[in-house]
């Protein structure tokens, strides 16, 4: 059996190479493509564990020099964060940062 | 590339890939230009809530069959396509705070006059047995209404149904340039003659306007100003949880479990900001949703908000769409204006495809929402007519 089946990208999403190889072959080129498609980068890691495997594959299967795909755009909260705390946060102490 | 079409469509989000798969479908050479990717704007950013809207306007029982058209084609989409868009019936309950009991009244009727549905009417109680979870004892509400099982609370993924509407096209023969960018419109005489591209020009004597929050910058480009202009809104979502039975709706917010179990908000009633083509997020967004998160569910204050995104969308004045032609200049069709795009967009590819082809099926819409409506003092973006008074309470579902 092809080990690629099985081999996961993304734990979050819980993606394999496999999938990620398909859409690569079917147009979805860039890192912010394949997310669109199939969700890596989406999960509670945002992108940390898969989007560098993501870009070699992209260079492995296209050709791609690797300093020409761009990375994924970082959302916040950086790390997950509770309701309750981001709750608590006044407008004044966010300014003050 | 193509040198030559029948019709040019401007944006690749979804309103402009369900014009292009509409288009195709009647056998009209189409071709579609996106300057980034498909879905980059707000298609690709949206909470994707297919719901039925009211507008409590003199345009409401058109836009009520606007939204039963839109309704029933999102319900058959999937088999007519014949590719998964994860559209999923919704569950939910509209909790009505005190105060609000009015608003919900009435409109509650004109809903079930105007749409196919029934909404049933739950006291707290029986919502604290239904949905222990929703927060019924922090705001004292008089009740909630169900509304479950039903095409006029759904939703979708956003990116599956766009490429699942482009690859249709396609199929059918629509041709669609991502990361070609339409640079100017080629109007002689009154008339549009072609369409200049980063690639280069393309012949066309009929172009669609459906650039979302770039829509006022694309009809520009013809030498038309219309009333709408870029709004950025921003929305988030949390860790996924278990599955739950009933998402809460209160007036304040959108949203829904999405199929990953993650739950989805977004805010109805944003202030009047700068126009901006940003999709940075804002500061002040994160503390303001997380205080209605934990009125919705008081319980869930140790869940984590996972990522926070924004998106940009182009509001009109009275909040509703501009669609067909343009007095003008002949050729230049307007699908821009949606504050409800995704909701919208199976519609307005029939619709728009009606007013190509020239058919006199709906023509009363066309009518009512064209450009005209707007007299000429108003083609400059004068500021929202309705603020705070429109979808009221309906957002809430």
């Amino acid at each position: 059996m092809d080990s690629r089946k099985e081999t996961i990208v993304c734990f979050c999403e819980d993606i394999t190479e496999d999938e990620i190889v398909s859409a690569i072959k079917q147009g979805f080129t860039t890192p912010v493509d394949i997310k669109n498609y199939l969700r890596p980068g989406m999960g509670p890691c945002q992108g940390r564990g898969c989007a560098s495997q993501i870009t070699s594959l992209i260079r492995r299967i296209t050709g791609r020099r690797p300093e020409s795909i761009l990375p994924l755009s970082n959302r916040p909260p950086t790390v997950p964060v509770p309701i309750a705390v981001l709750k608590a946060i006044k407008k004044q102490e966010v300014m003050k940062r | 590339m193509k040198r030559s079409a029948e019709v040019v469509i401007i944006g690749g989000g979804v309103i402009g890939c369900s014009i292009a798969y509409n288009l195709a479908r009647e056998k009209v050479n189409v071709v579609l230009l996106e300057r980034d990717y498909l879905a980059r704007g707000a298609s690709g950013r949206c909470g994707a809530i297919i719901w039925a809207k009211w507008y409590p306007m003199e345009t409401s029982e058109l836009m009520a069959r606007v939204g039963n058209m839109t309704l029933k084609r999102f319900a058959n989409l999937e088999e007519e396509l014949d590719t998964s868009i994860e559209y999923n019936l919704e569950n939910t309950i509209a909790c009505i705070k005190a105060g609000q009991e009015d608003d919900y009244d009435s409109e509650i009727l004109e809903l079930e006059k105007y749409f196919d549905t029934k909404l049933e009417f739950l006291k707290p109680d029986q919502i604290r047995k239904m949905a222990p979870y929703i927060g019924v004892d922090n705001y004292e509400p008089v009740g909630g209404y169900l509304r479950s099982g039903t095409i006029s609370s759904a939703s979708a993924n956003p990116f599956l149904t766009v490429h699942a509407l482009a690859n249709a096209a396609t199929r059918l023969g629509a041709t669609i340039h991502a990361g070609t960018e339409a640079t100017g419109i080629i109007v002689e005489n009154g008339k549009v003659e072609g369409v200049r591209t980063s690639k280069g020009d393309i012949k066309s004597n009929i172009v669609v306007d459906a650039a979302g929050a770039w829509s006022a910058d694309v009809a520009r480009m013809a030498g038309i100003k219309i009333p709408t202009r870029p709004h950025g809104e921003d929305a988030v979502v949390t860790e996924p949880l278990m599955p739950l039975p009933y998402f809460p709706g209160i007036m304040e917010t959108y949203g829904r479990q999405t199929n990953s179990g993650q739950i989805l908000v977004g805010e109805n009633d944003f202030p009047e900001q700068a126009s901006s083509y940003s999709t940075d997020t804002t500061l002040d967004f994160l503390p303001r949703i997380s205080e209605y998160l934990m009125q919705m569910f008081p319980s869930f204050g140790h869940i984590n908000i996972q990522r926070h995104w924004a998106g940009t969308e182009d509001i009109t004045p009275d909040e509703l769409p501009i669609l067909g032609k343009v007095d003008e200049v002949a050729g230049l069709i307007l699908a821009c204006g949606f504050t409800c795009g995704f909701c919208l967009s199976q519609a307005v590819g029939e619709l728009i495809t009606d007013i190509i082809l020239e058919k006199d099926k709906n023509r009363d819409i066309a009518e009512a929402l064209s450009l005209n409506r707007f007299e000429k003092k108003y083609r400059e973006y004068p500021g929202r007519w309705y603020y705070m008074g429109v979808h009221k309470t309906i957002n809430a579902f």
